[in-house]
């Protein structure tokens, strides 16, 4: 079993998990749940029974509109670009991106796109570009990932997001380490 | 990278995860693209347009830098506005990043109103809205369905509620809270729309006239411009306003008017000019029906009479008339725009600017009225509807005792409330909005809410959560104008030409133009949409110019033609039935109106209360901008006016803090107040638009007061329905005490006091 | 020697804002406290030895003949080769951190030298710096007069965008142009009292109650002397 393409895998599993959810498969949950585990991280028992609707609602109360103005964009602008989608932090992405020949394949989305940078992060395992990955993480991921994490933390989430970003920090954190030895 | 220890996750992990089948469907391969690197605006893409960040339209050039729009300027080929655009087109790029935008279709999971989402798709939301519009139309009639609507987006929407046959298939805040009243005085009186936008020749003029208009704090680029030319080049300036304003600051005279009483001062100077023999004899004569009739109504309203009611010095009042008999024909009066102050009576008020204008022979010559050149487009119909298809007029419509709503498509806008309400004389059950901040703009918003508690269903379409998404069961995300077509922008002042919208960037998230939702939606109810794309559409009406789409961005995003504004003197005629002016209006007397306007005075504040004025400050647009974050921070809230004289006397200081109180007991957020002496001392006045109730709308929510929130009392006016917002008075509250507001400037007998309630 | 000036005319400014936004834009401003390069204040309604006034105070760094921003830099002297953005002349010039650009008469910022310490932000009287502490390291940042615009044949963006047409930009050197015409003969009066004069190159004209309450806004503390 190559760890590269699981690592892959596993930051695909993030991206999809931070992108608008249509449905949490059983399979999936398994593999959250394990993760958890095999990570050390303590769930609550609810993280992970989480129902499709209300998994719809909390997702748009969190990332897209809300009563209380949207608490936690899972854009990169949002957090260094002064409060604005397609700032600084959106073309800083995108430069990296293209450094790598790829780009976001929709357009609906800015690059700034937490779930893109983390597919980003998967595509540079894949391709074994670590030089480029520890640029990425610490002078773009990184700098912004933990005030978004503040961000959503304070908007007091559903133990399911808890969770995962939790395990995002984490993974995020260790990768880290990794490439920067 | 040592891969052994690096994760220890367990075989069954591993094994559960490859199981799942993930692919990288997020990238995608990407050649290189040329990266700008010079400052500023400099080395971007430019691509013409056209402005949407209020109703004025300026034509516009974005610039955009390796995907992003980083400036918008003014269009240099354009007539009118050349590089120019004001605060508000500056501050565009910020609608289109803004984090609390409408990003994707939401459907409602909790109450009405209690504000809960969840995300959906568009087969959903258009399905979900088509079936409700089915549903309600089967249970209770056509009648029943109504569209609130207004801009660029509402013209689709207003097509489909029309095939769909109902009497409602529109009521647009334009005409029914703001220039309804004065486009039917000018139309009755002139034969054409000569009031959106006010087709006078400001630059040409010799003397210029502001009743009740603050431009340049109302900023419409191209008419400031051609006033501020006209002033640079001599012009005398008479404004009247309760409220220094801006315009009274560059004025040569300013009339500080008692509010309610502009009647008194237009009819005192018709008077005048007549009994004088100083209004223009010759175009009276040749161009005008109706002279003697109105000569017969004004005599006795002298301008020592006005003066007493209108609280102003006699020798202003002369002075201005003087000014303005001096320089005729040349003299520019604005008609006025936002004209729905008091109900009755506000379109006698804009009769009696219409036939003081033509009494000094200010039209169809320069400094005066003129008329607009139309260019030579094509009708393009949106929906193709069978041979066949009619619709019915209910059994008893809801604007039956309004002679002339009908001048005006769909419904006024408080018939369709009061239906809602009440059931009578249908029941109305389902309403689109399109483009309105329903709770920010309709008078009494606590009545909107209760209305709105009694529908079947709601849904909106916009661009920001407003107060009205609020309340809706699905909102559907709009494209802003830097992200689609639009119909083209035909410019109806004394230039001519023919502007392209057209997107700069693809909609983000998945917001859509309205071309594509309309036509979703329209397929739902089985209608047939005519043309392809906005493309095929626009095509359509360029082709008699022998144009299309693309030749017309080419070259430059405008088409001038020659404009003709001033008809040579033989050829001059009118829309109206006589084809002459009519200064009496014999279809109003028709209906029970007068022919020529009467003084009626609105009533004045009641004892311990102030009139609550209201305008607009040039960085925002109405309640839409306020979110904008460099509009917000530029302008975050407003501030209440009030008198030096009056704030001395009750112990306020610049700054203090004070609570609004209506007549109805209704009380507003705290707001400072601004102690100046360029208020009088029976209004006080703040800027319309602030104090968002929507908690949606981060950076304006609850920042100042809300006018519109404490408009608890309106009265209609009878003849087109219109809406009134300058009929509610207020006394403050500070540190918990009720302050009754001294009555500084004495009220004359001849005008009625307003009377409180007994209960409030 | 060239100095590029402007002339801003209170009779034809109606307080729109739209010079603040269009800077904002251009510049990339970033909303923060007292982030701006150019401002607005608006002035009355206040009574006046001419009448009741209601006017505007449209300000932005005066690009002073002597810059007092200037001298207070710490940053070390360093040799710097300017080229004239009109001619093929060059000037070699010991400069700080911040300096007046020998052709143009602009007061620039070089953001990769300057140290960040603020001392030309309090130095100022007219207060038209200010210190951008979002960046990874604070720099100072003010109006250049578009300097960048304008050598590549452009307006000021504030110019550019200004509905009313109520700012002139040029060369005051120039007799031909306009802003000399209106400081040399129309009598555009300038922000200064008797305590601060340091050469501001903005001028002002308009009625005389409008003046009067603009002259209220010039600074009469003397910020750069009282640095510590």
């Amino acid at each position: 079993m190559k760890k590269g393409a699981d690592l892959s895998q596993l930051f695909i599993l993030l991206a999809k998990l931070w992108d608008y959810p249509t449905n949490l498969s059983p399979e999936t949950k398994e593999v959250l749940e394990k993760l958890h585990e095999d990570l050390g991280l303590s769930t609550s028992e609810e993280a992970f029974s989480i129902k499709d609707e209300e998994l719809r609602e909390e997702y748009t109360r969190l990332f897209i509109n809300t009563p209380l103005g949207v608490p936690a964009p899972p854009f990169a602008s949002v957090y260094k670009g002064g409060g604005l989608l397609c700032q600084k932090p959106m073309e800083e992405a995108m430069a990296f991106y293209r450094r790598a020949g790829v780009g976001p394949a929709s357009e609906n989305e800015p690059a700034d796109y937490l779930p893109l940078e983390l597919a980003f992060v998967a595509y540079l395992l894949t391709e074994g570009k670590t030089e480029l990955l520890r640029e990425f993480l610490n002078k773009h991921l990184l700098s912004w990932f933990p005030l978004f994490r503040e961000a959503l933390l304070k908007a007091q989430p559903h133990q399911f997001f808890v969770a995962l970003v939790s395990l995002t920090e984490a993974l995020l954190s260790k990768l880290n380490e990794e490439v920067s030895a | 990278m040592k891969r052994r220890d690096f994760l220890k996750l367990s075989g069954a992990t591993c094994l559960a995860l490859a199981s799942l089948e993930l692919d990288n469907r997020f990238l995608r391969r990407l050649e290189a693209a040329e990266v700008s690197e010079l400052p500023g605006s400099l080395g971007a893409k430019e691509i013409p347009s056209v402005c949407d960040m209020c109703f004025w339209r300026c034509p516009i050039i974005v610039k955009v830098k390796n995907g992003k729009i980083v400036k918008i300027e003014g269009n240099p080929k354009s007539p009118t506005n050349g590089t120019r655009i004001c605060a508000r087109g500056n501050a565009g790029i910020q609608a289109v990043y803004d984090k609390d935008r409408l990003k994707y279709p939401l459907k409602r999971t909790g109450a009405r109103g209690e504000g809960k989402w969840a995300r959906i798709s568009w087969e959903e939301a258009l399905d979900e809205i088509a079936y409700n519009i089915k549903k309600v139309k089967e249970k209770y009639g056509v009648h029943s369905l109504a569209l609130f609507d207004h801009g660029a987006s509402a013209g689709f929407f207003r097509e489909i509620f029309e095939a769909l046959g109902t009497e409602n298939f529109s009521n647009e805040p334009a005409f029914f809270q703001c220039v309804g009243p004065t486009i039917l005085a000018y139309l009755f009186t002139y034969g054409y729309q000569a009031v959106d936008p006010a087709k006078i020749d400001f630059e040409n003029a010799k003397a210029i006239l502001l009743v009740g208009s603050h431009l340049g704090e109302n900023v419409q680029v191209s008419m400031i411009k051609s006033w501020i030319t006209a002033l640079e080049k001599g012009a005398k300036l008479i404004v009247v306003d309760p409220r220094f304003s801006v315009a009274a600051g560059k004025a040569d005279l300013w009339l500080p008017i008692r509010p309610g009483t502009d009647m008194a001062l237009l009819l005192a100077w018709m008077n005048y000019l007549i009994e004088k023999g100083l209004y223009d004899k010759d175009f009276v004569k040749n161009y005008c029906e109706g002279f003697e009739e109105v000569k017969e109504a004004v005599q006795g309203y002298t301008l020592s009479w006005a003066a007493k009611i209108c609280d102003l010095p006699e020798r202003d009042i002369k002075k201005a008339i003087e000014i303005l008999a001096e320089a005729k024909p040349h003299v520019a009066i604005h008609p006025g725009r936002h004209t729905a102050w008091y109900g009755p009576q506000d379109v006698q008020r804009h009769r009696a600017l219409a036939i003081l204008t033509a009494l000094l022979g200010a039209v169809n010559v320069p400094g005066g009225m003129y008329f607009p050149t139309k260019p030579h487009l094509q009708k393009a119909e949106f929906l193709e509807l069978e041979e066949d298809h009619e619709v019915e007029p209910p059994e008893e419509s809801l604007k039956e005792d309004i002679p002339f709503a009908n001048i005006f498509h769909g419904s006024p806008t408080d018939c369709i409330i009061k239906a809602t309400l009440t059931g009578e004389p249908y029941p109305v059950k389902l309403w689109g909005v399109c483009g309105v901040n329903l709770l920010q703009t309709i008078p009494n918003p606590y009545q909107t809410i209760e209305a709105i508690k009694k529908l079947d269903f709601i849904f909106t379409i916009d661009i920001m959560p407003t107060e009205s998404s609020f309340w809706s069961d699905i909102v559907l995300p709009d494209a802003t104008y830097l992200e689609r077509y639009d119909r083209l922008y035909v410019c109806k002042e004394n230039k001519c030409y023919v502007a392209l919208r057209q997107p700069i960037i693809k909609p983000m998230f998945e917001s859509r133009p309205p071309f594509w939702i309309a036509k979703e939606l329209a397929k739902r109810l089985g209608f047939k949409v005519r043309f392809k794309d906005e493309v095929e559409y626009l095509n359509h009406q360029l082709e008699p110019l022998k144009l299309d789409v693309e030749k017309l961005s080419a070259q430059g995003g405008i088409a001038v033609f020659p404009a003709k504004p001033f008809r040579d003197k033989e050829d001059l005629s009118f829309g109206t039935d006589s084809e002459k002016v009519e200064l009496y209006c014999e279809a109003f007397e028709d209906e029970d109106f007068d022919g020529v306007p009467k003084f009626i005075p609105a009533p004045a504040p009641p004892k311990g209360y102030v009139r609550l004025i209201y305008g607009r400050v040039p960085v925002h647009t109405f309640a839409k901008t306020m979110n904008n974050l460099w509009l917000n921070h530029e302008w975050p809230e407003n501030k209440l006016w009030v008198n030096d004289k009056l704030a001395k006397q009750l112990g306020l200081k610049d700054g203090d803090e004070v609570i609004l109180e209506n007549q109805d007991g209704t009380r507003s957020d705290p707001i400072k107040i601004f102690v100046t002496p360029g208020i009088r001392p029976d209004a006080v006045y703040l800027a319309h638009g602030f104090g968002s109730r929507s908690p949606m709308m981060t950076r304006a929510y609850k920042k100042g007061v809300s006018d519109t929130f404490l408009m608890t009392h309106y009265e209609n006016d009878p003849m087109m329905g219109a809406s009134s917002h300058r009929n509610n008075f207020v006394r403050f509250i500070k540190d918990g005490k009720v302050i009754n507001i001294p009555e500084l400037r004495p009220v004359p007998p001849e005008i009625p006091r307003f009377e409180l309630k007994k209960s409030a | 020697m060239r100095q590029w000036a402007m002339v801003i005319d209170l009779n034809r400014c109606v307080g729109c804002h739209a010079c603040t936004i269009a800077c904002r834009a251009e510049w990339e401003v970033p909303i923060g406290n007292g982030y701006r390069r150019n401002w607005v204040k608006h002035l009355g309604p206040e009574e006046t030895p001419h009448g009741l006034a209601f006017t505007f105070y449209p300000g932005l760094c005066n690009h002073c003949d002597n810059p007092v921003c200037v001298e207070v830099c710490p940053a070390d002297e360093v040799e710097v080769v300017f080229k004239d953005p009109y001619s093929n002349k060059t000037k070699k010039m010991s400069v700080k951190a911040t300096y007046k650009h020998p052709f143009t008469g602009a007061v620039l910022i070089d953001k990769e030298r300057c140290l960040g310490c603020g001392n030309c932000v309090e130095a100022c009287p007219y207060n038209a710096r200010y210190l951008n502490e979002d960046l990874e390291e604070p720099k100072a940042d003010k109006c250049t007069f578009c300097f960048d615009r304008v050598i590549r044949g452009e307006e000021p963006a504030c110019v550019k965008t200004c509905i009313a047409d109520a700012r002139i930009f040029g060369d005051l050197s120039d007799p031909k142009s306009k802003v000399y015409e209106l400081v040399h003969k129309k009598g555009a009066k300038r922000l200064v009292s008797k305590e601060v004069n340091i050469g501001p190159n903005v001028y002002y004209i308009g009625k005389e109650k409008d003046l009067y309450l603009l002259m209220k806004q010039a600074p009469t503390k003397r910020t750069w002397e009282e640095l510590e």
